[in-house]
């Protein structure tokens, strides 16, 4: 602790009797979220579904009955439901293990794979796409490959169910590892240590110590990866086949084929209640998740602990009790499965390579492949390229409007990113630490906007505030993209404040520190990694946006995904590839310099401290 | 002595006012756009050309590449240098509904608007256009227009068409000949790409399903959908897939990805020339078009008159015509290009013999059985209950 907090104030004896006699008021930091959501989400979506309701002047719900009675609609939310299925289970069982090597490793090691694990986010959607047609088409690298393996005839790869799946899979595996991972750095392995001192196996005491405490962070991964999957169209619509038709497709159909705005606002509808409906069902374990056990109650946390104690305490139950149980049945089992893992936890090394290796091509190889294209000397994306040269960098530094959008882009979406951070760490303080009534509904407001598909926001959010001029602005895109940044910000905020050790902060309190000195000192510390985390998202959720973009740009205000899109859907020509490589080397510059200075820090304070010595 | 500085520094002063007159009425690009526009009014002079000079900005959407390097060249530059009004290229518009949606909710991005030939009627219904004002244009420049009509709203900008093309490189110098040899895989083996049926009349899919199936031009309409169907569904096993965008064509043939597939004939054309191993026939092609419209509540309404004014000039259109291989809306402009050149547009006498000119009519008329929904909309609705199985 730092010694500014001992020396706070005198009256520290006080503050806990006076906290107690006031009414609890910490759903007061609801109200920004509230706020930024009824204005820039539920009024615009309002707007539309009344919209939808009126069919040539009158009443009605021709719309609604329109869509549930369609075979197409229901189709298509079965495959859209199908396939976010699988993407997300693919990427908690790649992710989780990732996450875990990466907490065992130093911070520093540990900072540099979390850079490769963004890596997805760092080109256009469509020239990822591209580089995944590079790899798995016929004449891909992994169809080479098997050729030369001596395989005959090597399977499709691509414009497939599969090569969709690989695609979602890879843009969504930074949010399976990010959450897991931030949550794991806030646990202590006393816990698992001691479990192995009692006898129980590495792997034991992983299963049934360490894996418990984690499931915070693996729900929180697994909502965000099912929401965000649903609302993705171009991966599918690229790199899927004819027959993957998913409900964004449906939805981009309506409103851009048909210009049937009620209609394509109808389906929006409908999809956000079936899945707030869904998440409400099948993630009860992720509602679980965000009430902290004795964030009611103060003495039933300090008894119950934190999330490694009591999963420690129940391991120690069952030791002592094990046999009444569940029955001799589900006692011989649990040995069994006991067995498998001390079996497992054997291979565990070579196991976490395995995956680490396997994760890290996934996520690495279509940048690869674009960084190679970014040199192509030819207009083409063929791949190899025939000749390479610096033609398409010198292309992008000579021409002002992309530099001027990139800048444009970057600092719009770092001011989204940290407004993001900001009401939704409040919201997600509330949400945790506030009245359990009221919880659902809140956290599923919040994570809405991930379900509305961005043409249906965009086009709400553009109807209101148009006639005010905000289009073409900053603030314009700012705005919107508070919102896109808000679902993630909250969830992965949440998850970790509920693995907070509230004792801390009472200890502190005790020790008199006030509230706004135990934010400062205790808790923003703890949460430095899943507040980066959250930034991190809530920043890349607008710097990838295309859709509200097309709508808010105007004249005097186009992103750089905005030209990246245009770029590639006119002209497929590699200047979209050298944005990719410049935005990869600046995040890992920015990395660099971090390790760098905390490098020359720790040798300053080291010789600073040796000449006190002296 | 005296006098004659007097003299000389009052000439002086004159010509540094009168310059600095010059410069504050006409902003940033002042000595580059006086002289021209002077030079435009004296050539002028005489006959009864409309003045189109003006000043400020007039927005107009950013199309890229060398369709946009075309516009520059031909149309945007010069109406600068003639008008003093500046041209702003407004990225991002890549979505008729975005742009609807705009009009609408009354501020668009953009003066100028291209809808393609079907949403056109949904802009009609909607409002969404300002009527063009034919008293700018030069005199008898609105004659000679077509195969697609200059209406009150729509100025047909540029034609092109759908034709089978294939790459030389899996298949040789000389191969498809028609749809129906697209679809055949055994003689032209590999795989195959369409453009989405899901854009309606927008890629030709369905008159190209038809086509390939043996339907006579003159029987297209009205669409037999389940002939289309069954005829789509002949070649899926061979479809890598239905493309999204004009250059994804090209991109699955230089990828080898398909050996052959239904393009644009400027993107097959652009292609060749930075040497990508690609041809195509003009037998069967579906010849298209798009429009430039005024939309509804445009910031610089006047400004984008004075543009539309300006470009349909047949020398204008041709000069387009000379940079790109699209054919212009006027079709007076056809006659200023030498014959070599001609024999490259999509309505030269040649290339569309065999030619099939897509029926908008119908496309954007109501479909029968209906109350209020065009063929193209029950189209794409059929689309998708058949993609969705």
């Amino acid at each position: 602790m730092k010694p500014a907090v001992a020396s706070a104030t005198p009256t520290g004896d006080l503050v806990s009797l006076s906290r107690r006699a006031r009414p609890d008021r910490r759903w007061l930091a609801l109200v920004q979220l509230l706020a930024v959501l009824g204005f820039a989400f539920i009024w615009p979506l309002v707007n539309l579904v009344i919209d939808s309701f009126h069919v040539e002047g009158q009443w009605s719900f021709a719309n609604y009955a329109d869509q549930l009675s369609s075979s197409v609609f229901w189709k298509a939310i079965y495959r859209s439901f199908e396939a976010a299925a699988i993407t997300t289970v693919a990427c908690v069982l790649i992710g989780y293990p990732m996450a875990y090597a990466m907490v065992r490793l130093p911070r520093r090691v540990a900072s540099v794979l979390l850079l490769v694990a963004l890596v997805p986010f760092f080109t256009s959607i469509l020239i990822r796409s591209y580089a995944w047609i590079a790899i798995l088409g016929s004449n891909g690298l992994i169809a080479r490959l098997l050729e030369f393996l001596g395989m005959a005839d090597p399977p499709r790869l691509v414009f497939n169910k599969f090569g969709m799946l690989v695609g979602m899979i890879q843009l969504n595996l930074p949010l399976a590892v990010l959450p897991i991972y931030s949550v794991m750095r806030g646990l202590t392995r006393t816990s698992v240590k001691a479990a192995q001192s009692l006898g129980a196996t590495p792997a034991l005491a992983f299963w049934h110590v360490y894996r418990p405490a984690t499931m915070a962070g693996v729900s929180a991964a697994a909502s965000l990866i099912f929401v965000s999957t649903l609302g993705f169209f171009v991966t599918p619509s690229v790199l899927g086949g004819p027959g993957q038709y998913l409900i964004a497709q449906a939805i981009s159909t309506r409103f851009s084929n048909l210009l049937d705005f009620g209609g394509a606002a109808a389906q929006a509808a409908l999809l956000l209640v079936i899945v707030l409906l869904l998440v409400a069902l099948l993630f009860r374990q992720f509602a679980r998740s965000l009430s902290l056990p004795g964030a009611e109650s103060a003495q039933g946390s300090a008894q119950r602990g934190g999330p490694l104690r009591r999963a420690w305490r129940r391991l120690r139950h069952r030791a002592e009790s094990g046999e009444n149980e569940g029955g001799e049945l589900a006692f011989r089992l649990q040995r069994g499965f006991d067995a498998v893992l001390r079996v497992l936890g054997r291979l565990r090394t070579p196991a976490l390579w395995t995956i680490w290796i396997f994760g890290f091509m996934l996520l690495v190889t279509p940048l690869l492949v674009v960084t190679i294209w970014a040199f192509n000397d030819g207009r083409f994306l063929s791949f190899p390229p025939e000749a390479y040269s610096f033609r398409w960098f010198g292309d992008y530094f000579s021409n002002d409007l992309w530099v001027g959008s990139t800048v444009l882009s970057l600092w719009v979406s770092a001011a989204a990113g940290l407004l993001s951070v900001v009401v939704g760490g409040l919201a997600a303080f509330g949400l945790v630490r506030g009245p359990a009534r009221g919880r659902l509904p809140v956290t599923a407001l919040a994570v809405s906007p991930m379900v509305i598909p961005p043409m249906v926001l965009g086009l709400g959010f553009f109807f209101i505030v148009a006639p005010w001029g905000l289009v073409g602005t900053p603030l314009g895109l700012i705005i919107p993209y508070v919102v896109l940044g808000l679902p993630t910000s909250v969830l992965v905020i949440a998850s970790a404040f509920r693995n907070l050790d509230m004792r801390l902060e009472r200890a502190a309190a005790s020790l008199g520190a006030r509230p706004l000195l135990v934010t400062r000192w205790v808790i923003i510390p703890a949460l430095i990694p899943s507040l980066g985390a959250a930034f991190v998202f809530a920043f890349l959720a607008g710097f990838d946006d295309v859709v509200i973009a097309m709508f808010m740009s105007g004249a005097t205000a186009a992103t750089l995904p905005i030209r990246m899109f245009q770029d590639i859907s006119l002209e497929v020509s590699p200047r979209t590839a050298v944005v990719a490589v410049l935005l990869f080397a600046l995040a890992a510059a920015v990395v660099t310099a971090r390790w760098g200075i905390g490098a020359l820090m720790r040798v300053l304070r080291r010789s600073s401290r040796a000449e006190r010595l002296i | 002595m005296k006098a004659t500085a007097r003299w000389r520094t009052a000439i002086l002063l004159g010509v540094v006012l009168v310059l600095a007159m010059v410069v504050a009425a006409c902003g940033d690009d002042a000595g580059e756009a006086t002289t021209t526009t002077q030079a435009a009014t004296t050539t002028g002079a005489g006959t009864t050309e409309p003045d189109l000079t003006g000043s400020g900005v007039v927005l107009v959407p950013d199309v890229g590449g060398a369709l946009a390097e075309a516009y520059e060249q031909a149309y945007w530059a010069p109406f600068e240098a003639a008008t003093g009004i500046d041209v702003v290229l407004v990225p991002g518009e890549f979505d008729a509904a975005v742009v609807l949606g705009q009009v609408l909710a009354g501020a668009p991005s953009y003066d100028i608007g291209q809808p393609n030939a079907s949403t056109y009627q949904l802009y009609l219904d909607n409002d969404a256009m300002e009527s063009i004002d034919f008293s700018l244009w030069s005199p008898g420049v609105t004659d000679g227009w077509g195969p697609a009509p200059l209406t009150e709203y729509a100025m047909p900008n540029l034609y092109f068409a759908v034709t089978p093309a294939w790459s030389t490189e899996a298949l040789g110098a000389d191969a498809i000949g028609s749809w129906a040899d697209l679809w055949d895989t055994e003689t032209f083996p590999g795989m195959r790409a369409l453009g989405p049926g899901s854009w309606g009349a927008g890629a030709a899919t369905f008159e190209i399903a038809l086509l390939a199936d043996g339907v006579a031009p003159e029987d297209l309409y009205p669409i037999d959908y389940d002939r289309a169907f069954a005829s789509l569904d002949r070649l899926m096993p061979n479809l890598v897939k239905f493309w999204e965008s004009g250059a994804e064509s090209i991109q699955l043939m230089t990828s080898g990805e398909a050996s052959a597939v239904a393009a644009w004939n400027g993107r097959v054309y652009g292609a060749q020339q930075e040497n990508a191993p690609v041809a195509n026939t003009w037998n069967q092609a579906i010849l298209q078009y798009d429009i430039w419209v005024i939309l509804k509540g445009a910031p610089n309404a006047e400004n984008a008159q004075k543009l539309l004014a300006f470009v349909s000039q047949p020398e204008r259109q041709a000069a387009f015509a000379e940079l790109i291989t699209y054919s212009p809306g006027n079709q007076a402009a056809m006659s200023l290009l030498s014959p070599e050149r001609a024999a490259l547009m999509p309505t030269s006498p040649a290339n569309s013999a065999n030619a099939i000119v897509q029926n908008y009519g119908w496309w954007t008329s109501i479909a029968e059985g209906e109350t209020d929904k065009t063929n193209e909309q029950v189209a794409i609705e059929k689309w998708t209950e058949w993609l969705a199985g």
